[in-house]
This record gives C-alpha cells, structure tokens and sequence, in this order.
C-alpha cells in the first residue's frame, strides 16, 4: 500500500502544485484548514509518510495543527514540513520547538521541496525503525538481567545451604532469615519513608543475608557441632564465622559489583554487633553498625530463639518476641524493634509456615 | 508589455512542473476571484487584520504564479499591513496601477492563447 502525504493549505494554487510534486509516488490527501487536518490524521496516522503544512488558515491556523500534534507526542513519529511565506523568525523558532521537521518558505522550488521531502521520510523511517529494534535490544537486556539476578540469587543460596546443612541439617534457617528479613525491610519502608530505602537496596539486602553464616564453614566440627556450652576459646573460635566470612567473601569480590560486595560484607561481618556496642567483632555502638546488619541480626537471633538448636531448645513465639523487645537477646535500635512490633503477626505466621 | 517582464516563465515553468494547463487555469481564473475588492472594502473599512489577511493571501498566489511586478508591489502592501498600517490613498493607487496592468495581461495571455512554456 503507497503511504500517504497530507497537504494542508487554504489556497488551491498551493495544494495543487504540492500535489503535482508527490501524485506519482504518494496517495495524497488534502485539508483546506486545520481542523479537518486534524479529523484526517485522527483518521490516517499510521498510514502518513508526511505533513505539508501552511502556517496562515482560516478556522485553525498551521501552528495550532503543530500544537495538537505535539501534545498528543504525533509530532514524534509523522514529519511536519511548514511551507509558509511567513518569515517571522519568532514564530518559525515556535514551530521548530513544537517539533516542526522542516519549514519551506513560499514560493518554493519543486524539486527541492521534493527531495526535502524524501529525505525527511527516509530520516523518520529510519529513525522509527531504529527505535523499535533499541525497545528489543532493551527488554531482551533487562530479562538476562533478571535471569542473572535470579541465578546469582540461586548460587549463594546453594552456598548459604553448603554452610547450613552441616548444624541444622536443613537449609531452611537460611530461608527463614531471608522471609523475616523481606518483612521487616518492607515494614521499614513503610514506617519511615522519610529514610529512603530503596526497593533496590532491599532487594540486596534479602539477597546477601542469606550469606550471614557464611563463615560457619571455616569453625571445625567439634565446636560447631558441640551440644553443650563452649568454653572461653572455643567461644572465640565460633566468634570468629563473622570475620572468616568476609574472608570467603572476597572470594566473590569479582563477581558482584561493588554496592552488592559492601551489603554482603556488612551483614556476614557485623550482623552479631549489639546496639549498646557490646557485640562483636568490631563492637561498633547505635548506628555505627551498618543498617543492613542490624535488620539481619534481628531476623536471625528471632529465627535462632524460636528453632531448636543442637545446643537449646525452642523458645515460644511470645516468649521469643518478649525477649527481643526487653533486650534479652540481643540489642537493638528503637526504629527496628518499632518494625518487629508492627510487623509481629506476619513475623509469626511466616515463621509457622516455613518450618 | 514583454510577457518576461510580466511573468518570471523559468520560475513558473519550475514550480508547475511544465504544467501549462495547470498553471494556465490558476492564472486566468486570478482576476475572477476579485481579491483587489476585498483588499480596497478591508482597507476602506480601517480593518488591518481583514487587510493583512487578504494581501498575504494575495501575495501567496501571486508569487507562485510569478507575476514579478505585481509581487514586488503586493509585498510593499503585505509589509505596511504587517507593521499594523493602513495603505494611505497614494499607495492603493500604485498599487491599482499595477494590478490593472497586470489583469490586463492576464486577459491578453488569455485571449491569443499563447503558447508560455
């Protein structure tokens, strides 16, 4: 089907000679003032290579023709081509920022108006061609993104699970951790949207605690697996999962970037810090840890108190809550006991069903 | 009056694509349309916008028809009223004159049916 050119002018003389230009390659259809220009392209739009248009018309001039078309973002993809013998500089810098292609002045030369004319089809073709096939490019980028994302996601939890099975015998502290830390990061958002956490942030966040214990693989058996209580040095020795971890982590290093590297670290080091400075390694006080430590370490000592351990039992889910909120395990800030407090409900039933 | 003085033919020749017929039929048909008329009851009646309107309409066709003289005189009138003036009576009179002048070659053109292109 030959694609179409829209001629709009008041004056026969002008759409005549117009039309004799473009009659042999083009269907040519005409309006004598804008409005009905307007009914035409409404009507056309995907089937117009080009519009001719005069800027002075009776009932609706040129220029507001140009502004329909910007505004409904027409402009875009169909060129506009002014032919006026208006050489007002103001109204034709007007035209070209409304998104005009082209402006012709009057009397022009036929073969220029020709060859212009074909150049701006040619151009917008193109132009709209490239378009489509970058929108492809793109989304076929953003799925491998995804199936990257979801694949590195996989990988450390298969890590995280190596790590696990050895205490736990199950691979589900790990996916726990990771449920009760989503709650909580989405609680916090909501509580306290003035600190800008960003979903982007959270996804991290979730994604790199399953890495928390990480370290554990470096604590021999007969202190990770030891049913009663440690003593002074094998205490020391299981202390230190947290900074062996970061030394595993660097074994990472190269694969993630470098905002992903430092969430990872921050919670696999310091997610056993205390908000009163008395944890460890590092005893950092209050807000010296860093916050995605603080939210993990609450989701794993609330998932720790609740699960029987080799070396305890499990506490009751109230039971687990009171102690958290008195500070008996564990301290914490205001702000994060404040999510564990709205998010209590949800905290209990996710922990009821994944174990 | 020498047609080429009249008529810019190359130019016209150009824009109607050889046209002849075309450019005949838009030619003859100009003086019926009478725009002097409306040009003079705009002007008469103080109206400069009505004006304007008119004599760029007739400076359109006119160029594309490239009647050079008249062109030239119309695109005085268009300017003036673009300033937001009237044509004082002097200046309808030049302008008439020419015009006149020019109908009346229309209308010669017209009745040998001279061959322009």
């Amino acid at each position: 089907m030959r694609k179409k050119i829209l001629i709009v002018d008041d004056e026969a003389i002008n759409r005549e000679l117009l039309r004799q230009i473009f009659e042999g390659d083009y269907d040519i259809v005409m309006a004598e003032e804008g409005r009905k220009a307007i009914e035409i392209i409404d009507r056309f739009q995907n089937e117009l290579a080009l519009i001719l248009l005069d800027l002075m018309m009776p009932v609706m001039n040129g220029y507001q023709v140009l502004q329909i078309l910007h505004a409904n973002n027409l402009i875009k993809n169909i060129p506009v081509v002014l032919i006026t013998s208006n050489t007002d500089m103001k109204i034709a810098l007007g035209c070209y920022s409304l998104g005009a292609a082209d402006i012709i002045n009057k009397p022009f030369v036929a073969q220029i108006v020709r060859q212009r004319a074909v150049n701006l089809i040619e151009m917008y073709q193109d132009k709209i061609q490239l378009q489509g096939l970058l929108q492809a490019t793109n989304q076929k980028l953003i799925e491998q993104e995804q199936q990257m994302g979801q694949f590195y996601d996989h990988l450390l939890d298969a890590i995280s699970n190596i790590v696990e099975f050895r205490d736990t015998n199950s691979g589900m502290h790990v996916k726990r951790v990771k449920g009760l830390t989503q709650i909580l990061l989405r609680t916090y958002q909501t509580l306290y949207p003035q600190e800008g956490l960003t979903d982007e942030v959270a996804s991290m966040i979730i994604q790199a605690s399953a890495l928390h214990d990480i370290g554990k693989i470096a604590i021999p058996d007969n202190i990770l697996l030891k049913p009663g209580k440690l003593d002074e040095d094998e205490m020391e020795i299981m202390k230190s999962h947290t900074t062996r971890g970061c030394e595993i982590l660097t074994m990472l290093e190269d694969v993630q970037d470098s905002h992903q590297y430092k969430v990872a670290y921050d919670i696999i080091r310091y997610h056993h810090e205390r908000y009163d400075g008395k944890g460890y390694p590092d005893g950092l006080k209050g807000d010296e840890i860093p916050f995605a430590a603080q939210i993990v370490s609450l989701a794993d000592v609330y998932d720790a108190l609740v699960s029987e351990r080799i070396y305890k039992r499990a506490y009751s889910k109230d039971k687990a809550y009171n102690m958290i909120m008195k500070g008996e395990c564990g301290v914490f800030s205001d702000k994060i006991l404040k999510c564990m407090e709205h998010a209590r409900k949800v905290v209990e039933f996710f922990s009821d069903t994944h174990q | 009056m020498d047609i080429h003085e009249f008529i810019e033919l190359e130019s016209a020749k150009e824009r109607f694509m050889d046209n002849e017929e075309l450019f005949k039929s838009f030619l003859f048909e100009f003086p019926e349309r009478d725009l002097i008329s409306q040009l003079r009851e705009a002007i008469k009646s103080g109206d400069v916008e009505e004006s304007f309107q008119v004599a760029h309409k007739m400076k359109g066709i006119i160029q594309n028809l490239s009647l050079n003289q008249l062109g030239k005189k119309i695109e005085e009138s268009v300017e003036i009223l673009r300033r937001g003036e009237l044509l004082d009576e002097e200046q309808m009179k030049e302008l008439d004159e020419v015009y006149d002048s020019s109908m009346e070659e229309i209308r010669r053109i017209k009745e040998s049916n001279v061959q322009l292109f």
